[in-house]
């Protein structure tokens, strides 16, 4: 019956085309979409999971703010006591606190800014693209400086260099150099916290801690806790990635909208194209049920040729996404706050089985009530060209 | 399967790998890697990550201080990294990836001709140098300027000092660079920044004039 149905469709080949352009384009965005969004989520989650951490103690002001410039190693106008720190590690529920000073040294005749970063050991654990190059080591004592790989190059240092800062007339040994991480971290200079507080003249004053949890799931309870810490409030990457997927939900939503319409119109398209069919091929419907086909064979017959549709479509529809599909996320990138640098594109197995199940859905549902008209023919009726 | 069928389905899947094409060229458009920069990273030994060249910040100054009533200049890519035994044997010891090309500027009055400034990275003692060099068009040192520096302000001083510039004058990349002989001693702090920045000089000379036969 398969074989029967496929060569049916072939029948009028031009309508079946256009019948399948239709779906293809539905399904088309729909997976389009649906992938684009979970691969902004997928990508959103990675790039908030690698930093290892899930919260950070930043001075008052607007913490998103604050936070996304601690995260892009820029620096704030307003800084946290030390005490900040020796709060944090005393939470039970806070596995690493990590405390930082940042302070950018201007050159404005070089055109270029110096960022540096007070740092401790209990960075490492949240930084896990680090990698630090053959005899690298964290700066341990406060004449030591550990150079991103960007900075490195730029200043030509090897380890073991000296490095001088001629604002704050102060000068350091290479202690190590990290391997290009492909952040922000290239290009920062870290030394000792107690270096960069005395460089800068902030002693006991840091730029934000970085914290991560013994337990994701406490993040509610620490936040109240860390919430009443002096002059800090507490952001949580799940609040930043919450406030950034609702900025995409509510563009999402709409689009989705937009591609169930276009599903409406191709159900339409095929019911339409199915109530041709079974109009066109009435007599032969008849003769199938004058021989013996009952009225099941008739309507799986009809419904088969519906399926065949919006599987075909489907098919044709997946396709046009991976061809276009980067197209399209060219298009929407740029409207994507703290788009990942990746392909957003996550076309899966189990997306590419759903679309490709709705696609059948719809065409099997569009199907219905032309195979059930099928089933009804009256053959000796069918066959006059009577009334069915 | 009926022959309009057939074509109808031909004519498809042409359009669909037409259209396949398109997009990917289309995805995959944009600036072609330039095939210098392969030459140069395999020949030229990388001890460290590279930089990119060096900057030439103050054009403007730089062309009022070395070639007063200049009116342009323009910039040109100096290669030589298919000259690398030449340039080891100009400089006297292995190329590094400093020394296989850099971006000149050559200085013009009208459509004549004053010189080139080559700016020339180089590692000093406590961070990067940034030197600007004035050559005439004879090859010959006409004066520089330290436009990037990290070093302490007597190191500074040292390098910058009127009488250790005036060596430099007059000199060409066949002259002697040696420190404390050709050119003026310095004190043993500036010591090691003293012989990067003669050895810069020395070496944007020798690329100068290797490299003018194969610039971009």
């Amino acid at each position: 019956m398969l074989l029967l149905a496929f060569h049916n469709l072939t029948r009028r080949p031009l309508r079946t085309a256009l019948t399948l352009c239709g779906i293809a384009v539905a399904v088309g965005t729909l997976a389009c979409l649906l992938a684009l969004g979970a691969g902004y989520r997928h990508g959103l989650g990675t790039e908030l999971d690698r930093m290892g951490m899930q919260m950070m103690l930043v001075p008052l002001g607007c913490p998103y703010d604050a936070a996304a410039r601690v995260i892009k190693g820029r620096t704030l106008e307003a800084s946290l006591p030390e005490d900040a720190v020796r709060i944090a590690r005393r939470d039970p529920a806070v596995a690493i606190a990590a405390p930082m000073l940042m302070a950018a040294v201007a050159r404005p005749d070089e055109g270029r800014t110096d960022m540096w970063v007070g740092i401790d050991r209990s960075i490492l654990p949240l930084k896990p693209w680090w990698r630090l190059t053959g005899g690298s080591q964290l700066p341990g004592r406060d004449g030591d400086v550990l150079l991103g790989a960007e900075a490195a190059a730029t200043e030509l240092r090897a380890i073991g260099d000296s490095l001088y800062s001629p604002e704050t007339h102060r000068c350091f040994r290479v202690c190590g150099i990290l391997e290009r991480t492909g952040t922000s971290d290239d290009s920062l200079f870290f030394v000792t916290l107690h270096a960069a507080q005395q460089m800068f003249h902030q002693p006991g004053r840091l730029t934000a801690v970085a914290i991560r949890l013994r337990d994701p799931s406490l993040v509610g309870d620490a936040s109240a806790r860390l919430q009443a810490t002096r002059g800090a409030q507490v952001v949580t990457l799940a609040e930043m990635m919450g406030t950034f997927l609702n900025l995409v939900g509510g563009v999402q939503t709409l689009v989705v909208a937009l591609a169930a319409i276009a599903v409406a119109i191709s159900a339409l398209t095929v019911l339409n194209t199915m109530l041709a069919a079974v109009l066109e091929r009435t007599p032969e419907l008849a003769v199938m049920r004058a021989v013996g086909a009952t009225r099941l064979q008739s309507f799986a017959l009809l419904a088969i040729e519906a399926a065949l549709l919006g599987a075909l479509g489907s098919a044709a529809g997946l396709a046009l996404t991976l061809v276009c599909g980067r197209g399209v996320e060219l298009l929407v990138r740029g409207f994507l706050p703290l788009a990942p640098d990746h392909s957003l594109l996550q076309l899966g197995g189990a997306l590419a089985l759903e679309c490709l199940a709705a696609g059948v859905a719809i065409g099997v549902a569009a199907g219905l009530y032309p195979a059930w008209q099928a089933s009804r023919l009256q053959p000796a009726l069918a066959m006059r060209g009577g009334e069915r | 399967m009926t022959p309009r069928l057939r074509a109808i389905i031909a004519c498809g899947a042409l359009c669909a790998a037409a259209a396949a094409r398109c997009a990917y060229a289309w995805m995959d458009s944009g600036p072609a890697i330039p095939t210098v920069g392969v030459r140069a990273a395999a020949h030229a030994v990388v001890e460290h990550e590279a930089a990119g060249l060096c900057p030439w910040r103050d054009p403007d100054g730089d062309r009022e201080r070395f070639f007063p009533g200049s009116t342009s200049a323009a910039d040109v890519l100096v290669i030589a990294t298919d000259r690398r035994r030449e340039l080891a044997a100009g400089l006297g010891r292995r190329a590094g990836p400093e020394d296989y090309a850099a971006r000149v500027y050559r200085v013009y009055d009208g459509s004549r001709g004053l010189g080139t400034i080559v700016p020339r990275r180089v590692s000093g003692q406590d961070g990067l140098i940034e030197l600007v060099l004035a050559v005439s068009p004879a090859g010959r040192v006409l004066g520089y300027r330290i436009q990037r520096s990290r070093e302490p302000d007597e190191i500074d001083r040292e390098l910058e000092s009127p009488g250790w510039q005036a060596a430099f004058r007059g000199r060409t990349e066949a002259s002697g660079w040696r420190l404390g002989s050709d050119i003026p001693n310095v004190s043993q702090e500036a010591r090691q920044s003293a012989e990067a920045v003669l050895d810069g000089a020395h070496a944007a000379l020798v690329l100068l004039s290797l490299g003018d036969r194969r610039h971009v």
